[in-house]
């Protein structure tokens, strides 16, 4: 099918100018708004400020950290079941389960999930009570308002990203490679060190960008999970627009979040280009 | 008036000329392959006509009326592509009156055409099916059925056949040769299949690199190759390079005995042409030619002999002798006559 | 090693990763089957398990008109947001994907980007571009916030759905006679739509879901149902939020079936954010 000039000028034209109004140009003033004051002046003090308090910085690296936390235990959690789902091809009915089971929490807002947390991390939530029962604990642990709570709250709501990147990959991996390992010698734990494992570094690498990407810009669940304290970047954000009524301190706190995550994510982009080839090893 | 006249083609993909001016004339009711390897030129040719390549240069007219400018939906013309490309969401009938439908064909006039449409190729039975439950071979016959149920001109057939396996394709061929009796509508039909070609078609157009290197029928390009890239690609070929001497007569490289040829008059540096099937063990014929070799191989085939024998210049000669070969009993390794007579072999200078 | 010891570990490694799985999905779902639970409880506060069964809770929320309004604003602009995004999103895609346009690659990535930026950051933008145009925190302000995050998904499943599109279907088409729009509509356009209808579920459900555009932009009195129950949950959490939790559950339930029969869950996998 071809699409003549005119057609394509406007099919893509208009969509174009909805991205730019909407998307582009509130970006800039979100910008533009980091370098001005209230009285409408260009200035750096928004960015003296973010960059030069230590309590910004604590922040800043905080919601780094808890991003990071987050990207590796939803790997560690989610790798076993990405490959779970790539074991069991062939039975359609238990594979339809598992991606109901994935997609449900996805599905359903992160307000709804964290809640859930909070009655099983509660003084008389389900996990105290089993802590209690498995004599683990003689009396209830704060769970809740606490950093285990944020972080568990954070690997439920990235799981499932991780999860289906990772098994996207491996499903499309072409089984009689692993066959062929087999056949040459290799044990079933050898070939997923050798094989399986290498050929779904992307997924690997996709999934964990996307987790981390999310994770830094995390706003509802840290909010509900830690009880309300301001600990992570967005949380300033939102606080300097919406109750402190600062804009422009929000603007360059975003602005910072944001620059900071691009670099973060170009710097491990290129890491994961670099690698040397594989397949020389042993 | 020929009912296809293909006027100086020419088309480019960048810096690379795909058509380098390419004139064809093709009568009503022919039957005409377009032969070449990959990247001659042939698939090219077919989707400019069928509307699917602009063309740089030159002209396209059917029934002496251009269609250079006139999109795919309005030329006379229906194909029958590499991949069949069934729509694969609409069943067998859906598929067969979607030309009609899109003529503004009545619900009437549909079933008095799907249903014979559908009889010609014997797929009546799988009308209600979708493409995905039927085999390569069915598919192939219901992309027939669909590029017919337009009452084209001219059918183009894109390596229709390219996909089936070597027994469905023989019988394909067969079966495509007679409905093009049936229907009297003209083929022209695009492989890289030399035998295929030489089994269905009326006239054999030979492409070379975006260019025509013969026109003629089966018989003709077989016997009568004006070129070694012809005479190759058409069945098997012995290409012997030769030697003028400064009296115009002409040897085989590394053979002392002259030829019983003359150089025809052409550029090209001579060789010459003879086919495996016309040369026996032994000496020539009176008038003929004879050289000495040693036998290298010997492979049974089935239906015939081959024979690899290694002459003077280090060439290798293929001989194919008809049945099991009893002709000589001869071993690897022994030095071996053999011989063709003069009207067997051809000098090509292209 | 000997055979027999081989084999066993051969066998225990798809036991252990089986039994690391069915963990995990446990830990997926728990949560939300919680929710569930205590939302049916006759208690006046939270217990798990859940003492008795009652539906008083889910009849407390339906009577409560605030609720059915956030529900019935959410739905609107799920829904308007998502008409939106496909009327912009399958051309837009069409064209990247067939207009033969220089730097169609780089548009391409525009219209994507708003998923890897944080949603936090496009709803503080809309707060901006909507009060600078007037029409702060407002349902248009929301709409046009979630068609920006939506967007992306119905673009991205519609330029998939036509990377592996069999270009010679529609030459087939317009062999046979049909025009140009009617190539679209009776080959492309069928063809396409599993992949349409996914991109669109998506982000139906993105806007459904979504709290970081909409809590810039909307006011107490009028919030989705998602900034309603944040409001709520941050200062007191009782049965009767788990009510109106639990219907969101059931209606990603509902959603989750329809993607699976539409479309089939296995193809919507590698298309995901």
């Amino acid at each position: 099918m071809r699409i003549n000039r005119l057609w394509a000028a406007i099919l893509l034209g208009i969509p174009l100018i909805y991205l730019i109004v909407f998307f582009v140009t509130p970006l800039g003033m979100v910008v533009v708004d980091s370098f001005s004051n209230e009285a409408g002046e260009l200035t750096l003090a928004n960015y003296a400020t973010v960059l030069g308090e230590a309590y910004y910085w604590r922040v800043l690296g905080y919601t780094f950290w808890i991003a990071l936390v987050t990207c590796v235990a939803t790997l560690i959690l989610g790798y076993p079941l990405a490959y779970y789902m790539s074991l069991i091809e062939r039975r359609r009915t238990m594979r339809r389960l598992c991606f109901i089971l994935i997609l449900m929490p996805l599905f359903t807002s992160n307000i709804v999930r964290s809640f859930g947390w909070i009655v099983l991390l509660g003084r008389e939530g389900l996990v105290n009570e089993t802590l209690l029962l498995l004599g683990i604990v003689d009396r209830p642990l704060r769970l809740l308002s606490t950093e285990v709570a944020i972080i568990i709250g954070m690997i439920y709501v990235m799981l499932p990203f991780m999860v289906l990147a990772i098994a996207s990959v491996l499903q499309n991996m072409n089984g009689s490679l692993r066959e062929a390992s087999r056949d040459l010698g290799a044990t079933a734990f050898a070939t997923f060190l050798k094989v399986t494992l290498p050929l779904s570094a992307p997924g690997i690498v996709a999934g964990t960008l996307i987790v981390f990407t999310l994770s830094i810009s995390s706003y509802v669940t840290p909010r509900i999970m830690s009880g309300g304290r301001s600990v992570v970047s967005s949380m300033l954000i939102y606080d300097q627009f919406m109750l402190v009524f600062n804009p422009f301190l929000g603007s360059a706190i975003a602005v910072v979040l944001l620059v900071a995550s691009f670099a973060l994510i170009i710097a491990y982009t290129l890491l994961m280009e670099r690698r040397p080839a594989r397949g020389t090893s042993t | 008036m020929p009912l296809i006249a293909i006027d100086r083609l020419t088309k480019s993909y960048g810096s690379l000329q795909v058509l380098k001016g390419v004139s064809l004339d093709i009568e009503e009711g022919e039957f005409v392959a377009l032969l070449g390897p990959s990247g001659c030129g042939k698939t090219t040719l077919l989707r400019a006509i069928a509307g699917f390549v602009d063309i740089d240069g030159g002209d396209i007219a059917i029934g002496g009326r251009s269609i250079a400018g006139e999109p795919p939906n309005r030329r006379p013309v229906n194909m029958v592509f590499q991949n069949y490309a069934l729509f694969p969401h609409l069943t067998v009938r859906d598929n067969v009156a979607f030309g009609p439908r899109r003529n503004g064909v009545d619900k009437a006039g549909l079933a008095a055409i799907v249903d014979p449409a559908l009889e010609t190729v014997g797929m009546t039975a799988y009308a209600d099916r979708l493409p995905a439950q039927l085999s390569g071979g069915q598919q192939q016959r219901v992309a027939l059925a669909r590029a017919i149920a337009n009452k084209p001109k001219v059918l183009l057939l894109d390596e229709p056949l390219g996909a089936l396996d070597l027994k469905l394709r023989k019988r394909m061929q067969m079966e495509l040769k007679h409905l093009h009796q049936k229907l009297g509508i003209t083929f022209l039909f695009v492989t890289h299949d030399q035998e295929e070609a030489l089994v269905m078609a009326d006239r054999i157009v030979v492409m070379q690199e975006g260019d025509i290197a013969q026109v003629g029928t089966g018989e003709d390009i077989y016997a009568r190759p004006q070129s070694r890239y012809v005479a190759d690609f058409i069945g098997e070929a012995n290409l012997l390079p030769l030697e003028a001497g400064p009296d115009g007569t002409l040897r085989i490289a590394g053979e002392a005995e002259p030829l019983p040829y003359r150089a025809p008059a052409g550029a090209g540096a001579p060789t010459l042409l003879v086919r495996p099937e016309e040369i026996r063990v032994g000496a020539a014929p009176a008038g003929g030619v004879s050289l000495s070799g040693t036998l290298t191989d010997r492979v049974f085939i089935g239906n015939a002999t081959r024979l690899f024998v290694k002459i003077a210049n280090g060439q290798s000669v293929v001989i194919q002798q008809a049945g099991a070969g009893t002709e000589d009993t001869l071993p690897a390794g022994a030095p071996v006559r053999i011989g063709w007579a003069r009207e067997a072999a051809r000098v090509l200078t292209g | 090693m000997s055979r027999r010891l081989t084999r066993a570990r051969d066998a225990a490694g798809p036991l252990l990763i089986s039994i690391i799985a069915w963990a995990v999905l446990i830990y997926l779902v728990l949560p939300l089957a919680v929710v569930i639970a205590i939302s049916f409880t006759t208690t006046e506060y939270l217990a798990f398990p859940p003492v008795g069964f009652t539906l008083r809770w889910y009849q407390r929320f339906l009577a409560d008109p605030s609720y059915v309004d956030a529900i019935l604003l959410s739905a609107r602009l799920a829904f308007g947001s998502t008409l939106i995004g496909f009327v912009l999103g399958v051309p837009a895609a069409l064209v990247l994907k067939r207009g033969r346009l220089p730097g169609a690659q780089m548009l391409g990535n525009l219209f994507l980007s708003p998923l890897i930026l944080p949603a936090i950051i496009i709803g503080v933008g809309v707060l901006q571009i909507s009060g600078a145009l007037g029409f702060a925190r407002s349902f248009e302000a929301m709409l046009v916030g979630h068609v920006v995050i939506i967007l992306p998904y119905i673009v991205r499943t519609t330029l998939a759905s036509l990377e592996g599109f069999d270009t010679s279907l529609e030459e087939a088409a317009q062999d046979l006679g049909a025009s140009g729009l009617g190539t679209f509509f009776l080959v492309t356009l069928p063809l396409i739509k599993p992949g349409i209808i996914a991109g669109c579920l998506f982000g139906l459900i993105m806007s459904w879901i979504d709290v970081e555009v909409s809590i810039f932009n909307t006011v107490i009195a009028q919030s989705p149902i998602p900034v309603k129950v944040f409001n709520y949950v941050q200062y007191s959490v009782d049965p009767m939020i788990a009510a109106v939790s639990a219907a969101t559950i059931y209606i990603a339930f509902v959603l989750v079936l329809l993607l699976d029969r539409l479309v089939g869950l296995d193809k919507v996998t590698g298309q995901q954010k």
